[in-house]
């Protein structure tokens, strides 16, 4: 696709889906009050989106792996099981709540990783990370199966994905997040692109491989431990977001990066419209419907990929 | 000689207290109970005795010193073997695993269906009559329906419309009750409107937006743990009609409300309370 | 003639596996150096000792007239190329594009001038001009090893290292390939050729440099170095040597006796 249509294509979407979140809703038309709230859910929609998307850039290029995607590093395993207990034992330390203790999980599980795959190289980290996600998965499950009913219910509502507001505090802390994260993968653009040759080749040109990998996967992981602290687990946008965009805006990070934040950021804003709309005033939880909708779109778009290398 | 007169007589003291207990009520009857409701309803037919077994969900009478069977609905089957139950009380809202485990175990299941005050009244008078306390479930029966009669009173007395209410059962994300959930029932029955009626299932969850577009007239955040939310505070809901009228109650034990069984009528006493705070008796 | 790279007793292992024992050897500017050996010789540990990938554990490398190790991370990139060994990964840059990640080591955050002018040089040099604008998927297997050439000449380095560049490709293309590596000494580069075809480095190379057991078996022009006897005790097949009828070049026939 040409590279003019790039711009106006995002701009459009982005536009849409404002304009999705803002004025629809089981509310109706919106009067001031309701324009502030859904203000407030549509920052926090963005916010999730743009940080899952360029996670998913990220490290699909660091681990050289198409399917990669934000979680594969065991984030949200540890994530979970942080608010989990949280939930289950109304544990909130500092008075962080669920999403301090969502964080607290993402953060030990990504340090978890990092110890167990010390001095090896790109295909470690990945392997490292489905043990240390398996094995955070089996305490989850643990702490599930020892909850009463409602924490086993609560646990599991949370776990599906929430974006909903209730103060402006959290969202401030997103949107940092989101500055730090978006700015420092920007500006990676070039060790992203220059990693996602392989190592060696990267090593070749003049990176510094190691310390290149090791800060864009941890603000990649920051991308992914913030969404889920704030948001739950929130499927396929960091792995479906990447390459639809890639058609349009090449693989070059540069374009990538801001491409595919306005692209994540629109697809979660209309995912979180129809998770408030379709069944009102039944939410349905927002990881379901990024599923439902971008599950399907990801095979349409892994079929048109007719071409294979020669 | 003497000491074979002693250990005799202690025998005979032995069989004869185990004979007067069994033959106390329902004819000897070991009960096993897998939910906090039924566990409650048997200490309140004065029934506590013949409960040999609950559930780890059980916290009502609090230190009943009866053993762990198991979780909510899903009995242990090694301690159902030991324990040789002759009656496991159910709700029926068991998986169907628990259903065929009792089946293959051949005991006895008593099914205590309270999906609505009615359904807990004649429940607790079956329930009575099984166990051999005809007296106590009737006088428990007598005290559920006074307490009922008398929110319905309460209500006719203040007259006006009928307050709509938002219950929270958990804040993240909000979740609320549907029409068939036991709180409705009990709403309904203290003349209020449950906010969400529309809804047919018992849990469901909700946005913000939902919420605040339905303006309830009373909202109820019982919490978890003894931890309630700060609901006033939240983005947008200051201009809910409960918000401005102060009508946001977090200090009710959630038992109460959502548990049917005996306290379910200082339960109706709270509700009818919160909804019709004028009247006062 | 001036001498781009120089090693000395050079030392390199993987912990306690030591694979080169004391290599030395020379590479003079404009001169293609062909490095072979049996599978394990230490020719690829070669290479990454020589792009500080292992760290020295004995003996010295002298680049461009200085100690290796007091090259910086991006001076180091600036004059040395590299080409591993393999094909390049499924990535969906165009052939400029690719190039362009070679300026790593010497443009800002945004390319300018002189950097398009050196993508452009590169992808003359690597005969890629017309298909510049092409993703890479559409390109054959020849043209994509000389786009991975490009790449490394993006960063305009004085020597280019290449692991096994033609291992993959057929005839045709590996004869590309081969055309611009001589166009490149020519131009004053020097090269460093990692190769298990002794008959490409014949016809190819100025000199080889013929490793065994971790030391140097031999290092001279193919014609010196290539022999029966050099071959049987590398190696330890039996070969039979002839010669070009038109360039003179030695060729390594394997087999003294006709298959059966």
């Amino acid at each position: 696709m040409s590279r003019r249509a790039l711009v106006p294509l995002l701009a459009g979407a982005l536009l849409a889906a404002l304009a999705l979140g803002l004025f629809t809703g089981p509310g109706g038309l919106p009067d001031e009050l309701l324009l502030r709230l859904r203000l407030l859910r549509v920052a926090q929609g963005l916010a999730a989106g743009i940080l899952l998307a360029v996670a998913g850039c990220a490290f699909q290029a660091v681990l050289q792996n198409v399917l990669a995607e934000p979680y594969v590093l065991g984030v949200s395993s540890g994530a979970a099981l942080g608010a989990a207990l949280s939930i289950a034992f109304g544990l909130s330390p500092f008075s962080w709540g669920i999403p301090g203790c969502a964080a607290a999980g993402a953060a030990g599980s990504f340090l978890l990783v990092l110890a167990v795959s010390r001095g090896m190289g790109g295909a470690a980290l990945i392997l490292a990370g489905v043990v240390v996600g398996s094995v955070l998965s089996s305490g989850l499950l643990l702490v599930l199966s020892v909850s009463s009913a409602e924490g086993l219910r609560n646990i599991t509502w949370w776990m599906l994905g929430n974006l909903d507001v209730f103060s402006t505090r959290p969202l401030i802390l997103l949107w940092a997040c989101v500055v730090v994260v978006l700015g420092g993968l920007w500006l990676s653009s070039r060790e992203l692109d220059a990693l996602s040759l392989g190592e060696e080749r990267a090593a070749g040109v003049g990176v510094d491989v190691r310390t290149a990998r090791l800060s864009i996967l941890a603000l990649g992981t920051l991308a992914a431990a913030a969404t889920v602290s704030a948001a739950g687990i929130i499927p396929f946008v960091g792995l479906f977001v990447p390459h639809m965009v890639r058609r349009l805006s090449g693989s070059r990070h540069a374009r990538l990066i801001p491409a595919a934040a306005v692209a994540g950021g629109a697809f979660l804003v209309v995912a979180d419209s129809l998770a408030r709309l379709v069944l009102s005033p039944r939410q349905v939880p927002v990881g379901v419907v990024t599923a439902l909708v971008g599950g399907p779109l990801f095979l349409i778009l892994l079929r048109g990929r007719t071409r294979l290398w020669r | 000689m003497l000491r074979r007169l002693l250990v005799l007589a202690a025998l005979g003291a032995l069989v004869s207290c185990g004979g007067e207990t069994e033959s106390a009520g329902g004819g000897g009857e070991r009960l096993v109970s897998l939910a906090p409701s039924t566990t409650e309803l048997v200490f309140a037919l004065g029934a506590g005795e013949l409960l040999v077994g609950r559930s780890s969900a059980d916290d009502y009478p609090p230190a009943s010193g009866v053993p762990v069977v198991g979780d909510f609905g899903v009995p242990n089957a090694e301690a159902l073997i030991r324990l040789k139950p002759t009656l496991v009380l159910l709700t029926g809202t068991e998986p169907d695993s628990s259903g065929r485990l009792l089946e293959t175990l051949g005991l006895s299941t008593f099914t205590v269906r309270a999906g609505t005050l009615d359904e807990l009244v004649r429940s607790t008078l079956d329930l009575g009559q099984r166990l051999g306390r005809r007296e106590e479930a009737a006088s428990l029966a007598a005290r559920l329906r006074e307490a009922a009669r008398a929110a319905a009173a309460r209500a006719e007395a203040v007259g006006g419309a009928a307050p709509r209410v938002y219950v929270e059962v958990w804040h993240d994300p909000l979740t609320t009750v549907g029409r068939t959930s036991f709180v409705a029932d009990l709403i309904r029955a203290c003349g209020g409107v449950n906010l969400f009626d529309g809804v047919e299932t018992p849990y469901f969850a909700t946005s913000s937006e939902a919420v605040i577009a339905a303006d309830p007239d009373v909202i109820i955040v019982p919490g978890m743990n003894g931890v309630a939310p700060d609901v006033e505070s939240r983005q947008g809901w200051g201009g809910i009609a409960a918000v401005r009228a102060g009508r946001v109650y977090s200090r009710i034990d959630p038992a109460l409300l959502f548990r049917p069984g005996p306290r379910t009528v200082e339960g109706l006493k709270a509700l009818s309370k919160i909804l019709f705070p004028e009247a006062h008796p | 003639m001036e001498v781009t790279l120089r090693a000395s007793e050079l030392r390199l292992g993987y912990g306690a596996r030591e694979v080169l024992r004391g290599l030395s050897f020379e590479l003079g500017r404009g001169e293609l150096l062909a490095v072979a050996g049996p599978n394990g010789s230490g020719k690829s540990t070669l290479l990454r000792g020589l792009l500080r990938l292992l760290p020295l554990q004995g003996g010295s490398v002298e680049l461009l007239g200085r100690p290796l190790a007091s090259y910086g991370r991006r001076q180091l990139a600036m004059a040395v190329g590299w080409v591993p060994q393999g094909e390049l990964p499924q990535v969906g840059f165009t052939v400029r594009q690719l190039v362009e990640v070679g300026r790593y080591s010497r443009s800002g955050l945004a390319l300018g001038r002189r950097d398009e002018q050196a993508v452009e040089e590169a992808l003359r040099l690597a005969d890629l001009a017309e298909l510049a604008a092409r993703p890479l998927g559409e390109l054959s297997g020849g043209e994509r090893q000389r786009a991975a050439i490009a790449l490394a000449l993006a960063q305009e380095p004085e020597v280019l290292l290449l692991d096994e560049p033609t291992s993959h490709l057929d005839l045709r293309h590996e004869e590309e390939v081969a055309c611009v590596l001589r166009r490149l000494c020519r131009a004053g580069r020097s090269g460093v050729l990692v190769t298990h075809d002794l008959n490409l480095a014949s016809r190819l190379c100025d000199r080889i440099l013929l490793l065994k057991d971790g030391r140097a078996f031999d290092c001279g022009p193919p014609g010196e170095v290539l022999s029966e006897a050099a071959v049987l005790a590398v190696y330890g097949v039996a070969a039979r040597m002839w010669r070009h009828p038109e360039t003179g070049k030695p060729l390594v026939l394997p087999g003294s006796h006709p298959v059966v």
